[in-house]
């Protein structure tokens, strides 16, 4: 069996493997706000760049002492990063580098939507990206009509195009699936043409309802029909479920992403950003407010400790993380790490869930099985 | 002062016919409570009484009334709840009374309870003073009210008086007809003290305090106290009456209604209808007894978070100390684990007290389907009682099951009469009696299992016929009936607490009627549930809740751990608030959600 751990370990890095430490910057603009969006984000006004610039190096230098080791990943999410001009990321990544050890990254990503233009994917890889994610949801109108976007996608096939054509080493697109109206059709039909743009790496997302307004989900076992179906057809194309919600060609499986999976440590910059760090034992995580005026106004004091975990909860925590990748938990390691074998965690759960058909566990392994994943949040709550 | 200017009466009514506010009048004009202290229904005086704008328990006061004849009375008064499950609290109130004022709104007109209380003071020889209440109401008829009591209640037009609580008039009046016509008290002032126990409750700074009525004697302070029925001794340690507020006095004359205080912490102690005499000077016989109020509706009691039990138990102990018709028992549930069961006068009786430890001792609790005592004749020939569902022997084991019976007065305009005798044969009913009044009302009187009488009968009656018709029952005693228990069981195994005992005749539609509820309820889990319905081992009903398929979140917010930990644990929090039965979580209102099956 394929397995993230025998792709990614290239030769002649130290720690090519998560965990390890990341950085995570947070973009909160966004040109419209798309109704079925969580994320922190606000429509971008005249003079926020310059600040923007300003507030997130000055973060970053109250941080840089800080960090564990040097970076491996960067992650530029958003909100919409490819809102902000290439010029934007060189001077912040000129900045990083004396605050951060920059030499020895791995993979630096950026968010773009559908809309950007070609010229902006060729001034974002010569910014120093090397890695895109573009967010797709769908590739056909009525889709995104009943997702609540306005504008229009004829582009979105072509933009992976472009950005191989600039030089990004790998290109990554999301879907959206599961929301009102959307028929197991519409959605084969975005797995093929997904598919068709010939990607490294695609992420499915099964929409999320806000509270108030925006598209509902869809009857949750018809949703579950679709993450089996989503997995059939990419598995067929050479793409491989490495988490529930990831699917990559070999060699492309986001490491940004694993490093929060494996429970390493990691920085977010920007309002809105999560971080988390090991230090003398301890896990702490800590949130930036919701507030980018607040952020540009005072970027070092937007700060909320959301836990110092002592050694004896967090396994827990990394234990629900580490599940949700497809290779699942070697217990030795996680023994080895946290102290406490993962089956006693899951106490008499994990017979139950095994004959339930929701874990399959091995003397070393246990990781979710297809169903487990549809059920993860059943398989979690136990674990608290 | 002299016993014949001593008049002790209640006033009695139907519920909300204006009562508490007639008492308010009075308690004003005697000058007992000043205007400015003065709020509504002053006697209503615990919380949930005022909430809900109801009285639950008697109250009294000792007024002083100056009459037009120049002399000064005193007036105890008693104020009565009209809610038909505290009726025991009338019959008591009007057995310290020589008199009863008899209160009718002006609107509504004679209704079940006007009667049946009406024939409770009659029963105890009273003198009844009908009066004619909110006569300011635009829709007030108080000739045609005059009417009904004549031709229901055979009261001579001349002897009701008109009054409007709210607004005071005529209550000068009455305040004169209650010293003309109510009898002084009889008795001997000499002979050996006899007092009667109307009411008990527990006062936390002096324990328990007595509602006392002198028929003989005179009581005086700090003498030793027998309890004839008990035959415990105790000292006097405070002798008082209730001016509204307590007042203490030094003794009470035969006559006299007013408290007394021993330090006894017990009010099973000083029981409702206890005799209390002198020790040194006790009296031959005791006054008759007055039958203790019987629990009619039973049932479980469990708090949701099974490290409560205790606090529950403490819980019921104390309201116990003020409520004698509390009844509790531990049971075990294999559903519900440990709780108790309680047996309540009613329905009204039991939300007020589930109320009083959801609000008063902070308990959350789960209550499963209130249930009426049935009794079942063992293949031993013995007969058992039944007050939860789930401990009816099986059907090979049972010769006979009883159930009980009221005997229900209604009343209700003709118009409705249709829609309403559908609703008694449904609910099993046997007709006593119909008649037609005037005004084309009609008071039927049915012989009705009281199981089909305490859920929601009063509000389907009330539907049927647009909010007119009103109901009074009292028991009537057991009666043979061809019941068998529905049990529910979920994949396979039966649900106890989810039992009830029903008619054949109807077992097989409650049973596809709670098995499609449950259905509704029981959120889908990692596997399919299967629901059954079962009378013995025939299963009547099946439904299935199907496996949960999806339970995930999608997206790792940007390294957001602790938002999705936070969801984790609402929703660990959320199955923390069911019941496991097996490995199937069970919500809480499941176990109340036998009731709202359409009967
Ligand atoms: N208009 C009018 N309303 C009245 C009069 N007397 C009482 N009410 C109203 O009738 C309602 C019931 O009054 P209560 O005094 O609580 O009746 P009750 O008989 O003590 O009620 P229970 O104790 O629950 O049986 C209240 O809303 C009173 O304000 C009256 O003379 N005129
Ligand atoms: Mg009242």
């Amino acid at each position: 069996m394929w397995r993230a751990t025998s792709v990614e370990a290239g030769a002649g890095s130290l720690r090519a493997l998560p965990p390890f430490f990341s950085l995570y910057i947070h973009v909160p603009l966004c040109r419209s706000l798309c109704p079925y969006c969580h994320f922190y984000r606000i429509p971008p006004r005249p003079g926020d760049e310059e600040r923007y610039l300003k507030a997130l190096c000055l973060e970053a230098s109250a941080l840089g002492p800080k960090a564990p080791g040097p970076v491996r990943t960067i992650y530029v999410g958003g909100g919409t990063p490819s809102l902000l001009p290439s010029s934007f990321y060189i001077r912040l990544f000129s900045n990083l580098r004396d605050l951060f050890v920059l030499e020895d990254l791995k993979e630096t990503t950026v968010e773009v939507d559908a809309r950007i233009t070609k010229d902006e994917l060729f001034g974002l890889a010569d910014a120093g990206f090397d890695r895109v994610s573009i967010g797709i949801k769908s590739f056909q109108k009525d889709s995104l009509k009943k997702l609540g976007v306005r504008h229009d996608n004829e582009k979105s096939p072509a933009v992976a195009g472009w950005a191989r054509d600039a030089g990004f080493s790998s290109v990554g697109i999301d879907l959206l699936y599961g929301f009102e109206g959307q028929k197991m059709r519409d959605l084969i039909t975005d797995l093929e043409t997904g598919l068709a743009v010939k990607p490294d790496h695609i992420s499915m997302y099964a929409l999320q309802e806000c509270e108030e307004q925006g598209p509902r989900e869809l009857d949750p076992d018809i949703t579950a029909q679709m993450f089996r179906e989503s997995r059939r057809v990419l598995t067929a194309g050479g793409f491989c479920q490495y988490e529930i919600c990831n699917f990559a060609r070999p060699g492309h499986i986001s490491l940004q992403n694993l490093n929060y999976w494996m429970d390493g440590d990691y920085f977010g910059l920007g309002p809105s950003s999560h971080s988390a760090l090991t230090l003398g034992g301890s896990r702490r995580r800590w949130a930036n407010k919701n507030d980018l005026d607040a952020y540009l106004n005072n970027p070092v004091n937007v700060r909320e400790e959301l836990s110092v975990e002592d050694s004896k909860e967090s396994p827990a925590e990394a234990l629900i993380l580490a599940l949700r990748l497809a290779s699942g938990v070697d217990s030795e390691a996680f023994a080895l790490r946290y102290g406490t074998d993962p089956r006693k965690l899951l106490g008499s759960s994990l017979a139950e869930f095994r004959d339930l058909g929701l874990l399959r566990s091995s003397s070393r392994k246990i990781r979710l099985t297809t169903r487990g994943m549809l059920l993860s949040n059943e398989v979690f709550e136990r674990i608290l | 002062m002299g016993k014949n200017r001593i008049r002790n009466f209640s006033i009695i009514a139907h519920i909300d016919h204006g009562k508490s506010t007639l008492a308010d009048r009075i308690l004003e004009l005697t000058g007992a409570v000043s205007k400015r202290d003065m709020t509504t229904q002053i006697l209503d005086s615990m919380d949930i009484e005022r909430e809900r704008g109801i009285t639950i328990k008697a109250q009294t006061a000792r007024l002083s009334y100056q009459a037009s004849d120049g002399e000064t009375y005193q007036l105890n008064l008693i104020d009565t709840p009209g809610h038909v499950d505290f009726s025991y609290e009338v019959s008591r109130s009007l057995s310290a009374c020589e008199g009863a004022i008899l209160v009718v709104d002006a609107s509504q007109g004679v209704e079940a309870q006007t009667i049946a209380n009406a024939y409770l003071a009659v029963e105890q020889d009273l003198v009844i003073i009908p009066v004619i209440n909110k006569i300011d109401l635009p829709g007030a008829d108080p000739d045609r009210v005059r009417n009904e009591l004549k031709s229901v209640l055979g009261f001579d037009p001349e002897e009701v008086i008109e009054v409007s609580a709210k607004e005071g008039t005529g209550v000068p009046q009455l305040l004169d007809a209650i010293v003309r016509r109510i009898p002084t008290p009889s008795g001997d002032p000499d002979a050996p003290v006899r007092g009667f126990i109307i009411d008990s409750w527990y006062d936390n700074y002096v324990g328990v305090v007595s509602l006392v009525r002198i028929f003989d004697g005179t009581l005086e302070n700090r003498s030793r106290l027998r309890l004839m029925g008990h035959g415990g001794e105790y000292d006097l340690s405070e002798l008082g009456i209730f001016s509204p507020v307590a007042t203490p006095v030094s003794c009470l004359f035969a006559g006299e209604v007013g408290y007394l205080v021993t330090g006894i912490k017990d009010i099973q102690v000083m029981k409702v209808g206890e005799t209390v005499t002198i020790a040194s000077r006790p009296a031959k016989e005791p006054l008759p007894g007055f039958r203790t109020a019987r629990p009619m509706v039973f049932a479980g009691l469990y708090p949701a978070a099974s490290e409560d039990f205790s606090r529950l138990r403490d819980a019921l102990e104390k309201l116990k100390l003020n409520d004698s018709s509390l009844v509790f028992d531990p049971e075990t549930s294999e559903a519900l684990g440990f709780g108790f069961r309680c047996g309540f006068l009613g329905m009204l009786h039991m939300e007020v007290v589930q109320e009083r430890l959801e609000r008063h001792f902070e308990l959350d609790l789960v209550t499963t389907a209130p249930t009426v005592v049935y009794r079942a004749l063992a293949r031993d020939d013995q007969w058992v009682d039944v007050d939860n569902p789930a401990m009816m022997p099986g059907a090979g084991d049972v010769v006979e099951v009883e159930e009980p019976y009221v005997r229900s007065t209604i009343m209700l305009p003709d118009l409705y009469l249709g829609g309403v005798l559908g609703l008694l044969t449904e609910r099993r009913g046997v007709q006593r009696s119909m008649n037609y009044l005037e005004d084309r009302r009609v008071i039927l009187e049915y012989d009705l299992p009281l199981a089909e009488v305490i859920y929601d009968f009063y509000d389907k009656l009330k539907t049927l016929s647009r909010g007119y018709a009103s109901l009074d029952y009292e028991p009537l005693g057991y009666r043979s009936g061809d019941l068998v228990k529905l049990e529910l069981l979920v994949n396979g195994e039966p649900v106890d607490a989810l039992s009830v005992i029903v008619p054949k005749e109807k077992a097989y539609y409650r049973g596809r009627d709670l098995a499609s509820k449950m259905k509704e309820l029981i959120p889908r889990q990692m596997f399919e549930v299967v629901i059954q319905a079962a009378i013995g081992n025939r299963v009547i009903a099946r439904e299935s809740v199907k496996a949960l398929r999806k339970n995930v979140l999608a997206k790792c917010y940007g390294g957001d751990v602790t938002r999705k930990r936070k969801l984790l644990e609402k929703q660990k929090e959320g199955k923390k608030r069911m019941k496991s039965v097996g490995r199937i979580q069970i919500p809480q209102d499941a176990f109340m959600a036998i009731l709202e099956v359409e009967k």
